[in-house]
């Protein structure tokens, strides 16, 4: 049984790089850190909002808990699942769209 | 030393309550825990922090797994489902804990479903409950009138309250459609 994900399209930035940096396992920090990193300290997230819609991202099956780090209990890991890795490739096949048209037409 | 002042904040005056707390801190006291309308300080030299608050119910594994999100942040302490942060103030949107008025409303959120679950016997009691025993006794309790006029008091200021609170659940879902 397959959901229909693209209801979920267009994602939100915050969103779009949430599933972006769970391609492997990350906990809440370090999901923060990561974004930070890769948009380069643009974009940080507020580590309420990002816990609200980690237990929103839960719930649509998008990611999912991963087992738990034996020597560091207090850590929990999130992942990416199968159809969370389907929207990313098609928010990012929506983005590119986005891209390649503006650049022909913006000048 | 600690010294102890007496406040009265709301839910719907956490603003005042966070700059309360954050000048206080500038004047060097830092706040070392809460009672009902009681905060607690200790002298210490100035510092710029900034607060925030957070409303949550967790218990266990889900509270460890939540604040490993607050690195960040310092975990000043917990009062019934809140959650006291502060850091050193960056002046930059990393000084909140919201960044977005969707998740800020959905704690308002939360905490309306909270005080209505908890709210709700009362409500039980005196639609249910009175009238079922005013109908079938003939001589009623003395406790019985003392109870019902306590609810006669309780029930209207949890009126107020959800009614307060969901002004400001109403104020942040508006903001983002603005």
């Amino acid at each position: 049984m397959k959901k229909d994900i693209t209801k979920y399209s267009p994602l939100t930035e915050a969103t779009y790089y949430i599933l972006l940096s769970l391609q492997t396992p990350l906990h809440g920090y370090g999901i923060i850190k990561k974004v930070e990193d890769m948009t380069n300290g643009r974009l940080v997230l507020a580590a309420g909002t990002l816990y609200g819609a980690i237990s929103k991202l839960i719930s649509y099956n998008l990611i999912e808990l991963v087992s738990e780090d034996i020597n560091n209990k207090k850590k929990k890991e999130y992942l990416l699942t199968e159809s969370g890795f389907d929207l990313l490739k098609i928010e990012l096949r929506r983005l590119k769209e986005m891209v390649k048209n503006s650049i022909d037409e913006v000048k | 030393m600690e010294i102890m002042k007496r406040k009265r904040f709301f839910v719907w005056t956490m603003d005042k309550e966070k700059q309360y707390l954050e000048e206080m801190a500038r004047s060097g006291f830092i706040l070392t825990r809460v009672k009902l309308f009681k905060y607690y300080f200790e002298k210490s030299e100035s510092i710029d922090y900034v607060y925030e608050f957070d409303f949550q119910f967790l218990v266990g594994k889900k509270e460890d797994d939540y604040l490993s999100f607050f690195q960040d942040w310092e975990l000043v302490l917990r009062y019934g489902g809140w959650y006291y942060f502060r850091k050193i103030r960056t002046n930059t949107e990393q000084d909140t804990i919201y960044s977005d008025n969707e998740s800020k409303s959905q704690m308002f959120k939360r905490l309306i479903a909270f005080i209505c679950i908890t709210g709700a016997p009362m409500y039980y009691q005196l639609l249910i409950v009175f009238p079922s025993i005013e109908n079938t006794q003939t001589s009623i309790p003395n406790f019985y009138s003392f109870f019902k006029y306590v609810l006669y008091i309780m029930v209207p200021i949890h009126m107020f309250a959800v009614f307060k609170i969901s002004q400001m659940y109403l104020r942040f879902s508006k903001k983002i459609k603005e």
